[in-house]
C-alpha cells in the first residue's frame, strides 16, 4: 500500500476517535457543572479543566480560565480555528478519506461522508442545554457507526490495520489527558479529598472516559481516586483503559507484520511500552505521582505514533504532528 | 430542430420501447426517481468540484433520467468515424515530432505545429511504445439530423467525463431495472477492463514483469478527482500523487509501506507543465523530478503522452479531414464543422460580419468560458467580443451556430426538448477499442447551447442499442 494512503487511514483513524473523545469531554463537563447545584458546594470552573484537557491553551492562553459554557463548548465542539473541535475533527477525516476514497470500502465512505454534511450545519444554536446533548449523542452515534461499517466491511489487511492503529493511539492519548484533568485543576485542596466534590469530580471523569458503568460493575466498588485511576489505567477489559489500547496497539502490529511477513523497526518501542505498563501497580503510579506517570505515557505513546510513520514510510508530515502537539499543549 | 426521440409525433425506431414505457408512467414517478438519483450521488459522492466561486464546492452535475438512446446503425458510424479519428490523431502526433511530412507535404502550416504552446520539443525523435501517443481520446460530436454528425472538438491530453458514463448507468439500471430486461441495451461495463489493457500494452521496452500501472492525480481539490479515484479503484490500481513517485536510475518507483516498488506504466492526469519540475515547470510542486528523462529513456509510460496538446487544438482542428485523408487515405467518416480561422484576413472578415449568426471560440479555450454565441448575444456583448477579436484575431475561430440535435429531458415543467452533445472514449494501444456509450451532456435551460459542467449543463445515460 502506498505509504501516503497508510498515513491517512491511520489520521482518520485518530480524528474519528478524537472527535468522539472531545465531545465526551464536553459531556462531562456539561454534566460536572450541572450537579454543585444539587450539593450547594461551588466547584473551580469545570469549563476550565475540560478545555485544557481538550488542548485549547495552546490556543486560548489565559481565557482558559474564565471561558463559560458556551463559549467553552463552541471553542471544542464547532470552532474551525481549534484542529481539534469535533466539527474539524471530522472535517479533516473525511477530507483524508476523500483523498483515499477508494482504500474504503463504500459503507466506511458513506458513513464519514454523511456525518459531514451534517457537522457543517451545527451552529452556535445547538452548544446549550437539551440541544447540546443531543449533538453530543449525535457525535458519538456517528463514531459508532463508522466504526462498525469499519469492522463489518473492512477486508482485514493492512489498511484496516492503520486505522486501528491510529485509534488505538488517539485513545491512549485521550485518556491520558482525561485523567490529567485532576491534577491540572481539579487539583484537589486539603479539605476537599474525599468530600463529595471530589467524589463528583473523579466521577465525571469516568464519565468522560464512557466508564462510569463499566468500572461499578467491574469494581464493585466505591469511586475513589484510586479506583478510578487503576480502572483507566490498568483495566485489560476496558476498551478506553490505557491498557487495553497499547496491548490493542501492539496486536494490530503483530497483525500488520504477519501481513508483510517482516518485523517492524516499531516492534521493540511498543514492545517495552506494553510490558513497562501491564507491569506497573497502582501503588508504584501513586508513588511517583500520577501527573508524572501520565505525562510520560503521553510522551511515549507520541513516539510510538513516531516509530510507526517511520518504520511504513509516512515519516511526520509537520503539519499533522503539528495538530497533535496542539492538543498536547506542550 | 431535430429531436432525436420524435419529430412531427413519429417516434424514432430506436425510441419506441423507451417511448412505451415512457408514457405509462406518471411524471411523478420521475421527480421522485430524479430526487432519489440526486442522494445517491451525494452520498456516493460523485461531485465536481469548484472552488474559489464561493458556495459549495463540491457540487452535483445535473442528471437527468431519460436516456439518449442511438440504434445499432447510427453507433456504426459513430464507433467508425471516432476509430479512424483516433488513429489519425495518433499518426499526425508521431509524424509533428518526427520527420513532419504532413508539414512539408503542405497538409497544415507549419508555424501552427511548431509555434504552438502544447508543442513538446522535447518529445522530439523520441516515439512511445506501440507509436501511440495519445491513447485516452474523447471527440466531442454534434448532430444536426438522423444522419448529420460533426465533430465538435478533439480531446487528445486528458479528457474526463467516463466516470459518469459509468455510474449514470448504475444508477439507471438501480432505479429502473425493467428498463434494462430485455438486453438490448449494450453494457458500457467493459470500458475499465478495455483501459487497463491498453495500458498494459504500452508497457515501456524495460518492463520485466507484469507492468505495474498506476492512475497519478493532482490531488483531491482537483474537478475531476473523483474520476481519477473511480477509475483506479475500477481497474484495481493505485492512485498516486507525484509526491508517492521517485526516480532513480531512470526508473520510476512509488513509496509504499513496505518499501521502493517500480511502476511501468502512469495514466496520468495532470497536465504536462506539472509532471516534472526538472523538464517542464521549476516551480510545480506537483511534478515527479526526473520523470521525463525516465520516459524517453524507457524506463515507464505516460499516458497519454507529453505534447498531445498540439493535435487538439483549434486551429489544427480546421485541418482534421485533410489530415486524415494523408494519413490514412480514406474519407473522415465524420465530418468537421465549418469553421474560420481569424488568423486568415478573409474568414476574419466574413467572421467579424456575421457576429450575430456566429459562435466565437477561443483557440487555446476549453470548458466553454470565453465563448461567444452570437444569436444568444446583446449588442454590447457582441461589440466587446469584437474588440477582442480584433486586437488578436489569431486567438479565435468562428463556427455557425448548429441547430443543435434536442433529447427530451426532464424539467421543472414536465418534459422538454434539451440541446445535447457527446463524448465516446476511444482507447488507443495496439489497437483501438470503442467501448458502446459515451458522454451525453445536455443544456438544462431551454433554448442553451451550452452543455459544459461547469456552466450549468447536466448529464444523461447513453443507450446503444444491439443490432
Amino acid at each position: 500500500m502506498l505509504s501516503r494512503v497508510a498515513e491517512k487511514l491511520f489520521w482518520i483513524g485518530r480524528y474519528v476517535e478524537r472527535a468522539e473523545n472531545i465531545a465526551r469531554l464536553v459531556d462531562a463537563a456539561r454534566r460536572m457543572s450541572a450537579l454543585p447545584r444539587a450539593t450547594g458546594q461551588k466547584l473551580s470552573n469545570e469549563w476550565s479543566s475540560i478545555l485544557i484537557a481538550g488542548g485549547a491553551t495552546a490556543q486560548l492562553g489565559d481565557a482558559v480560565g474564565t471561558a463559560g459554557a458556551v463559549d467553552a463548548a463552541r471553542f471544542l465542539m464547532i470552532d474551525p480555528r481549534n484542529p481539534s473541535s469535533v466539527r474539524s475533527c471530522l472535517v479533516t477525516a473525511r477530507e483524508n478519506a476523500r483523498a483515499v476514497r477508494f482504500a474504503f470500502t463504500q459503507e466506511c465512505w458513506e458513513a464519514l461522508n454523511a456525518t459531514w454534511s451534517r457537522v457543517r450545519e451545527i451552529g452556535d444554536e445547538h452548544m446549550t442545554g437539551g440541544r447540546l446533548s443531543d449533538t453530543i449523542d449525535w457525535v458519538k452515534s456517528q463514531s459508532a457507526l463508522f466504526r462498525g461499517a469499519v469492522q463489518g466491511t473492512m477486508v482485514r489487511d493492512d489498511g484496516f490495520d492503520f486505522l486501528q492503529m491510529g485509534a488505538a493511539i488517539e485513545r491512549v492519548d485521550s485518556t491520558a489527558r482525561i485523567l490529567d484533568v485532576k491534577y491540572h485543576v481539579l487539583l484537589p485542596s486539603l479539605e476537599d479529598i474525599g468530600s463529595s466534590a471530589d467524589h463528583y469530580q473523579w466521577s465525571s471523569l469516568l464519565q468522560a472516559a464512557a466508564a462510569q458503568r463499566a468500572y461499578a460493575f467491574v469494581t464493585k466498588s466505591d469511586v475513589s481516586a484510586r479506583g478510578v485511576a487503576q480502572f483507566l489505567i490498568l483495566e485489560a477489559r476496558f476498551p478506553r483503559a490505557i491498557l487495553f489500547n497499547i496491548q490493542r496497539l501492539q496486536q494490530t502490529l503483530a497483525s500488520t507484520e504477519d501481513f508483510y511477513g517482516q518485523k517492524s523497526s516499531c516492534h521493540d518501542h511498543i514492545g517495552r511500552f506494553v510490558s513497562d505498563i501491564a507491569a506497573t501497580s497502582i501503588e508504584d503510579i501513586f508513588d511517583s505521582g500520577l501527573h508524572e506517570f501520565l505525562t510520560d505515557v503521553i510522551e511515549r505513546n507520541y513516539t510510538a505514533a513516531e516509530t510507526i510513520a517511520q518504520a511504513y514510510g509516512f515519516a511526520p508530515a509537520a503539519t499533522e504532528y503539528g495538530q497533535s502537539q496542539n492538543v498536547t499543549g506542550q | 430542430m431535430f429531436d432525436e426521440m420524435q419529430n412531427d409525433g413519429v417516434v424514432r425506431e430506436a425510441y419506441h420501447a423507451f417511448a412505451d414505457w415512457l408514457a405509462t408512467t406518471d411524471l411523478s414517478l420521475l421527480y421522485t426517481k430524479r430526487a432519489e438519483a440526486e442522494a445517491l450521488f451525494r452520498r456516493i459522492g460523485i461531485t465536481f468540484a469548484v472552488y474559489g466561486e464561493g458556495g459549495d464546492p463540491e457540487r452535483l452535475i445535473p442528471f437527468d433520467l431519460i436516456p439518449r438512446i442511438f440504434s445499432g446503425a447510427e453507433w456504426s458510424i459513430i464507433d467508425r468515424g471516432v476509430k479512424q479519428r483516433a488513429q489519425a490523431l495518433n499518426l499526425f502526433l508521431h509524424d509533428i515530432y518526427n520527420a513532419g511530412e504532413c508539414i512539408r507535404a503542405g497538409i497544415i502550416p507549419a508555424d501552427f505545429i511548431y509555434q504552438n504552446e502544447a508543442y513538446q520539443p522535447l518529445m522530439r525523435g523520441f516515439t512511445p511504445p506501440a507509436g501511440v501517443y495519445t491513447h485516452i481520446v474523447g471527440i466531442d460530436l454534434v448532430r444536426t439530423g438522423p444522419d448529420e454528425f460533426f465533430v465538435l472538438e478533439d480531446n487528445c491530453r486528458t479528457p474526463s467525463g467516463v466516470s459518469y458514463v459509468l455510474e449514470n448507468r448504475a444508477i439507471m439500471s438501480r432505479l429502473f431495472p425493467e428498463l434494462f430486461e430485455s438486453g438490448l441495451v449494450r453494457p458500457v461495463e467493459g470500458y475499465t477492463d478495455l483501459l487497463r489493457r491498453t495500458l498494459v500494452e504500452v508497457a515501456p521496452p524495460s518492463c520485466d514483469g507484469p507492468p505495474c500501472v498506476v492512475v497519478m492525480t493532482p490531488g483531491h481539490f482537483n474537478s475531476a478527482y473523483y474520476e481519477h479515484s473511480f477509475i483506479a479503484d475500477e481497474m484495481g490500481v493505485n492512485l498516486v500523487q507525484g509526491s508517492d513517485l521517485f526516480v532513480e536510475n531512470d526508473r520510476v518507483y512509488m513509496r509504499t509501506t513496505t518499501g521502493p516498488q517500480r511502476v511501468d506504466v502512469i495514466y496520468r492526469r495532470i497536465d504536462d507543465a506539472f509532471l516534472d519540475p526538472r523538464a517542464f515547470n521549476p516551480g510545480s510542486m506537483l511534478g515527479v523530478p526526473g520523470l521525463m528523462q525516465a520516459y524517453l529513456r524507457g524506463g515507464v509510460t505516460i499516458v497519454n503522452a507529453p505534447g498531445t496538446g498540439v493535435a487538439d487544438d483549434k486551429a489544427v482542428y480546421c485541418y482534421m479531414p485533410e489530415i486524415i485523408r494523408f494519413f490514412l487515405g480514406e474519407e473522415p467518416v465524420l465530418g468537421n464543422i465549418p469553421t474560420w480561422r481569424c488568423a486568415e484576413p478573409e474568414s476574419l472578415a466574413h467572421a467579424l460580419g456575421n457576429m450575430s449568426e456566429l459562435v466565437f471560440k477561443e483557440v487555446h479555450g476549453s470548458g466553454g468560458y470565453g465563448m461567444l454565441i452570437g444569436p444568444a448575444a446583446t449588442r454590447a456583448e457582441i461589440e466587446a467580443y469584437r474588440a477582442r477579436v480584433m486586437a488578436d484575431p489569431k486567438a479565435f475561430i468562428a463556427q455557425p451556430t448548429l441547430a443543435l440535435s434536442t433529447v427530451p429531458t426532464l424539467v421543472e415543467s414536465g418534459i422538454a426538448p434539451r440541446h445535447v452533445d457527446f463524448r465516446p472514449f476511444a482507447l488507443v494501444g495496439s489497437q483501438v477499442r470503442l467501448t458502446p456509450g459515451g458522454l451525453t451532456r445536455v443544456a438544462m435551460r431551454d433554448g442553451s447551447l451550452v452543455v459544459n459542467s461547469s456552466q450549468g449543463g447536466g448529464v444523461k445515460d447513453t443507450w446503444v442499442l444491439r443490432e
